[in-house]
């Protein structure tokens, strides 16, 4: 821990930077703001799929989880996704109501 | 109603004549069966309009359907391929509507987003390494001012800090979901690396807020 402040006072001493010209608005952050940020951060890769790729794969990705199969290990980007993005999420949902329903 | 395989429906509904009418009134009965069912928890289906409406879905999305047919690659039944385009059809149409009902709201109620903004946590007695999270919120602070691009800032303060949907960033910054998403994901990408160039990781920074 003590290591990471060294590194992050150095860091803010070389942040001695002329103000930026257009007038940025300070950025309010909260305690919560900044933990919550940085969770989200940690969990990003650059491999995770975009909201097209998802929903190109989002039938296979249905009748998978519909016939019982392990549809988050054998598709783990898809999961990835649905479980971070509420809109795939929601179009899946309706989509598994569906077959299930038929 | 005839069963189909993949194949009789994707010939069927490419030909001319009988068999493609027959095929092209049996997927429409199929889509807006489905859009009823899957759509039951998500409007008022005892409205009147609903029952058109589910129609004029399945009529849509046959039109999307029929012009991408050939992109459709075999990997899932046929018919679930259709109902993903139709539901996608109905989504696009009813968050349009959402967004329309939610500004006549006068943006009362929102309930959509799962983030509240925890302010009487922050009026906690001050934490011991206050300084600390002072200095770590500063820097972070900087990061976001200076690694990102100006549209990745306004989407990144606007779901951070004021704790907007992707929907509602997508409605203020007039563009696509699917695009704000895309916007979110660099930002935090891009964070990710210049603390990485720093040496740091994201978790150094969520053990100073612990
Ligand atoms: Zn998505």
């Amino acid at each position: 821990m003590t290591n990471f402040f060294d590194k992050l006072r150095k860091l803010i001493q070389l942040d001695t930077k002329p103000a930026l010209e257009t007038a940025v608005p300070p950025i309010a952050l909260t305690d919560t703001a900044v933990a919550d940020l940085m969770r989200q951060v940690d969990e990003t890769e650059a491999d995770q799929y975009s909201c097209a790729e998802t929903s190109a794969l989002l039938d296979e990705y249905v009748e998978l989880v519909q016939s019982e199969q392990d549809a988050a290990t054998l598709m783990p980007l898809v999961e990835r996704h649905l479980v971070h993005c509420p809109n795939c999420r929601e179009h899946y949902d309706i989509l598994l109501t569906i077959l299930q329903t038929e | 109603m005839a069963q189909r395989t993949n194949e009789q429906w994707i010939n069927e509904l490419q030909t001319s004549g009988p068999a493609h009418d027959a095929a092209v009134a049996d997927l429409l009965n199929i889509l807006s069966s489905g859009l009823r069912r899957g759509l039951l928890s998500q409007v008022n289906t005892s409205a009147p309009e609903f029952e058109t409406q589910a129609e004029d879905f399945a009529q849509e999305a046959l039109l999307k359907i029929l012009a991408n047919i050939k992109s459709f690659a075999g990997r899932s039944k046929f018919t679930t391929w259709a109902h993903k385009i139709a539901v996608s059809v109905a989504l696009t149409e009813l968050r349009r509507k959402r967004w329309q009902d939610h500004s006549l709201d006068g943006m009362m109620d929102d309930g959509g987003g799962d983030y509240t903004p925890s302010l009487a946590a922050d009026k906690a007695p001050a934490p011991e390494n206050a300084a600390e999270r002072a200095e770590t919120m500063t820097h972070v602070a900087r990061l976001i001012e200076e690694a990102l691009t100006e549209k990745q800032r306004t989407a990144l303060v606007a779901s951070v800090i004021e704790g907007a949907t992707t929907n509602e960033i997508a409605q203020k910054m007039a563009m696509n979901p699917n695009a704000v998403y895309k916007l979110l994901h660099d930002a935090r990408l891009r964070l990710k690396r210049s603390l990485a160039q720093e040496g740091l990781t994201p978790a150094d920074i969520i053990n100073v807020f612990r």
